[in-house]
């Protein structure tokens, strides 16, 4: 049915889509062709209404990209509303309490040595479990585990807050005193977001205006320029819409926007685009309300940004937010939205809207340092370059439009640089690379915002997608 | 008690007789009133949900969070 109801007549239709209403109402108990995709319609309730259809799941993708501004609804069958039975459930373990033993871990960085402050680091004893000790190293580069009688560690992770590669260690024996060392990033390194997308021309996106919808965005990062933006969290500025407290968002920012150049700096993949920052986390909070996250997306599409991106997700679904992408979509602005990080779990909402155009996090063997967390990324599906694979934390389902390179991927970071991964950067990969194609689509650029022009750019987004071969419930319509 | 969004999905403003209709809610307070289309209320769901329904064009949501996205592993528990 239409986005916005249940006729497509009215304020949101097009004229190619009551076109295409009417064919499929003419085609009951038929079978259509379009492109690749085969549809049975098996009911319609008028010339211009919902149909009830019938098409193989490995193609819902390809259908929403031929009609973007209709909503695929899968049918659900609803249960009698009966009191459920009581069930036993499984027995609570209980764990056996073992003499303490405490280790200090001193992180080091390889080229000279000097003590890595802030690194996240995580010892498991038995990963399985999800059993072992975690802590921040302090100024020194320490940090004290309690690790119980342990002698080894199955897997050690150490996550630095930046200018270094992460490190991930397997079957490491224990002493009182144990040393690892990072090693240092290099702005010119070839991540998976440089191997696909290669260096941007200067101005490339010039002319699209981008919303990060996110922690906010450093507005002091010298490869950074934020046009502007808004503060949606209640009781806070409304104007401090930089970075308050966490990397997330100035790191989502400068896979799209960054102008720096390597060695000195990092560049995003159109550093011409008009940036600005929408911050829906409250200062050093870790969680986002839906009404900031609403508002945020309101004042986006208000200030005429094109492209919204949203790395961020896993609430339950609400109509508020999905009537504020759906008025996005109205206005011309499209809502890119990463799929979540719940290791092959369904597609989070808000990215499982019909809304939204979902995005999966891909990688590439080659393009992180070996040792570093990524290797625990690789995972099956590859394509078929043999070296790309679905990232291990991404999510996947039916509602994927298309997939984005997001491991190890090299950005801006309050006060330098990192790499981080997750579908929230395979999300502005793609809105980056929409960006650079926009650009050189004044034409489409110039249409009168409106839902036929958010379909147009929907249209070439999913159209300039090629399948990399992990199939459709991982990669959508593929790699832009 | 609960935090609820009150969405216009209408044409236009928020209807004033709407908005004073909603106000009338007993035990509602609004805690944010800032945007053009939206208020963010702290309001007993089960006065409010009613005459929601009884309007036209609006949307409730209950107010809820998401995390701030992070791949990092972490322990469940200290061995």
């Amino acid at each position: 049915m239409p986005l916005r109801g249940m006729s497509a007549r009215g304020l949101t239709s097009t004229e190619s889509r009551v076109r295409f209403l009417e064919k499929l109402h003419r085609s009951v108990r038929t079978e259509t062709s379009m492109s690749a995709v085969k549809v049975r319609v098996l009911d319609s309730v008028r010339p211009d209404g919902p149909k009830l259809v019938e098409l193989p799941s490995d193609t819902v993708s390809a259908f929403r990209a031929l009609q973007p501004g209709l909503r695929l609804v899968p049918v659900v069958y609803y249960y009698p509303a009966l009191e459920p039975h009581v069930r036993i459930r499984e027995g609570v373990r209980r764990t056996k309490t073992k003499q303490a033993r405490k280790l200090t871990l001193r992180v080091l960085s390889s080229p000279d040595g000097t003590a890595v402050a802030g690194a996240f680091v995580v010892a498991f004893t038995d990963f399985e479990e999800g059993l072992g000790a975690q802590g921040t190293t302090n100024r020194r580069g320490e940090v004290g585990l309690e690790l119980g009688g342990a002698t080894r560690l199955e897997r050690l992770y150490v996550y630095p807050a930046k200018g270094f590669w992460s490190l991930l260690k397997k079957n490491v024996k224990l002493s009182a005193r144990l040393e690892v060392h990072l090693r240092a990033v290099e702005l010119g390194f070839t991540d998976c977001v440089r191997h696909f997308y290669g260096k941007a021309e200067d101005g490339s996106g010039s002319g699209v205006r981008v919303g990060v919808v996110d922690s906010g965005v450093s507005v002091t990062h010298p490869d950074l320029r934020v046009d502007g933006g808004f503060n949606s969290v209640v009781g806070e500025d409304p104007d401090d819409f930089g970075d308050a407290g966490s990397e997330h968002g100035t790191h989502v920012a400068g896979i799209i926007a960054a102008r720096g150049t390597p060695p000195a700096g990092i560049r995003g993949i159109a550093p011409g685009v008009t940036l600005r920052s929408y911050r829906v986390f409250g200062r050093n909070a870790d969680r986002a309300s839906n009404y900031s996250i609403v508002k945020a997306i309101d004042r986006a599409v208000a200030d005429r940004c094109d492209l919204i991106n949203m790395s961020l997700g896993g609430g339950p679904s609400d109509d508020a937010t999905r009537s504020a992408m759906e008025e996005a979509r109205a206005q011309g602005a499209v809502v890119i939205v990463a799929a979540g990080n719940d290791g092959r779990g369904p597609v989070s909402f808000p990215a499982s809207d019909q809304a939204a155009i979902a995005v999966s996090a891909m990688g590439r063997k080659g393009t992180f340092p070996s040792g570093t967390t990524e290797a625990s990324d690789v995972k099956t599906p590859f394509g078929r370059d043999r070296k790309n694979f679905v990232a291990a934390f991404s999510n996947v389902g039916a509602e994927i439009d298309l997939t984005g390179p997001g491991v190890g991927v090299l950005s801006t970071v309050p006060g330098g640089y990192a790499p981080l991964s997750g579908t929230s950067m395979a999300c502005p990969a793609v809105v980056g690379v929409t960006a650079r194609r926009l650009s050189r689509k004044p034409d489409l650029l110039g249409i009168a915002r409106g839902e036929g022009r958010s379909d147009a750019i929907i249209r070439l987004l999913l159209e300039g997608a090629r399948p990399l071969g992990f199939g459709p419930r991982f990669e959508g319509q593929g790699l832009p | 008690m609960g935090r609820y969004i009150l969405r216009f999905v209408g044409k236009g403003p928020m209807p004033t007789a709407d908005l004073e209709q909603l106000r009338s809610v007993p035990g509602m307070n609004v805690l944010d009133a800032s945007s053009p289309k939206m208020l963010l209320v702290l309001a007993p769901g089960e006065r409010l949900r009613p005459v929601v329904k009884s309007l036209h064009d609006w949307v409730l949501a209950e107010e809820t969070t998401v995390p701030l996205p992070d791949v990092r592993v972490k322990v469940r528990a200290v061995k």
